[in-house]
């Protein structure tokens, strides 16, 4: 049964169809395994050259960006993004909780309340960051922060991740590998990073972005979930798949 | 229909119960598999682990859930399908073969099956 799964489409297309911006999007993934070796300054700071150029609400740039390259401060970071989430844990993980009954209740409440920051991926990837089981930041040699201006027109956040997919495609096209880091938001109000980083209004941290060179080969395409597109037109509607 | 009732909207499902969690499943082919390792570190949520020493080593997936609660049988717990193992594994052994599924508030709507990108060219 898995064999013949396994066969069933493992094979990315080696077609030539795509052209070398698609194959830059399709190919890049999520990279969780870097090596030692340091990003150069100049390739550093031609990847934010393209983050520099994403479209955003009424030209406004609603971003800012820090770049870390100090192991120990990157270290010093995950560790405290692990202590908050040790913090969060005993209200979260209700199975093992010294809450007892009380933390399902309370768990699912706070859930309800929060529906994106509790989804259950993350909702699950905090007890194991607690528990160190799940990296943070990977091991990266840099770690480059995107702050939101928050006076930023319309939806800055969505700015964001414009300014942030240049960077990790452009990051992708030079070999690079990139992960997205959401979890450095738990920093956000954390007073010590906000007084080291030098991080004051109308700044505050959005999103981070690990950056290294892989171990591995870790680009390819891969299945995903078809999602079902709408489509109006003469005065029909279809369903695509 | 609307996709979703004002019930499951409201529900959050309960993760220590497997009935409202369908996971992603991960298959492993064991005779392609030479045990490098890559997956393991490339793995989104730090399932994949190895068991056993030497000639006995050999790929397995964590099936508990990470918060320390119940184990979810013939599923692989907490598998994203984001199919960074397969991209990243050199001998084309290990695939995630389904996505994953919650019920009621995180329930998949207007979603179809894992596929390969695709061109429409003809």
């Amino acid at each position: 049964m898995e064999k013949k799964e396994l066969e069933q489409g493992t094979e990315p297309s080696v077609d030539d169809d795509w052209n070398p911006v698609e194959r830059v999007i399709l190919e890049r993934r999520s990279v969780r395994y870097y090596r030692d070796r340091q990003v150069p300054e100049n390739l550093v700071r031609r990847i934010l050259e393209a983050g520099r150029f994403a479209p955003s609400a009424g030209n406004y740039q609603a971003w800012r960006c820090i770049v870390i390259r100090d192991r120990g401060m990157i270290d010093a970071m995950e560790k405290d993004v692990r202590m908050m989430c040790r913090m969060l844990k005993p209200v979260l993980a209700w199975e093992t909780s010294p809450l007892g009954p009380v933390a399902k209740p309370v768990a699912k409440t706070l859930t309800w309340l929060l529906p994106n920051k509790l989804h259950h991926e993350p909702y699950g990837a905090i007890p194991a960051m607690a528990d160190g089981k799940v990296g943070v930041f990977h091991g990266a040699p840099t770690l480059i922060l995107l702050l939101k201006d928050k006076r930023g027109p319309g939806k800055p956040e969505v700015d964001i991740g414009c300014c942030g997919e240049n960077i990790v495609l452009a990051a992708h096209s030079h070999g690079l590998g990139t992960c997205w880091v959401g979890f450095v938001e738990l920093l956000r109000q954390n007073p010590i990073w906000k007084k080291r980083l030098g991080i004051e209004y109308p700044y505050e941290i959005c999103e981070g972005i690990a950056l290294g060179y892989p171990v591995g080969k870790p680009d390819g395409m891969v299945p995903r979930e078809i999602h079902h597109v709408k489509w109006f037109e003469n005065g029909t509607m279809k369903v695509l798949t | 229909m609307a996709l979703m009732s004002f019930g499951e909207k409201m529900r959050i499902p309960s993760y220590d119960n497997s009935e409202h969690c369908k996971m992603a499943r991960v298959s492993i082919d064991h005779e392609k598999c030479n045990c490098c390792g890559l997956c393991v570190k490339a793995c989104l949520p730090s399932i994949l682990y190895f068991e056993g020493k030497g000639k006995d080593r050999k790929l397995q997936v964590n099936r508990n859930r990470p918060t320390g609660g119940c184990e979810t049988g013939d599923v692989n717990c907490y598998c994203v399908a984001c199919n960074d193992c397969m991209a990243i594994c050199e001998q084309g052994a290990i695939k995630a073969v389904s996505s994953a599924d919650y019920k009621y508030r995180y329930k998949q709507v207007m979603r179809g099956e894992l596929a390969m990108p695709r061109t429409f060219n003809s």
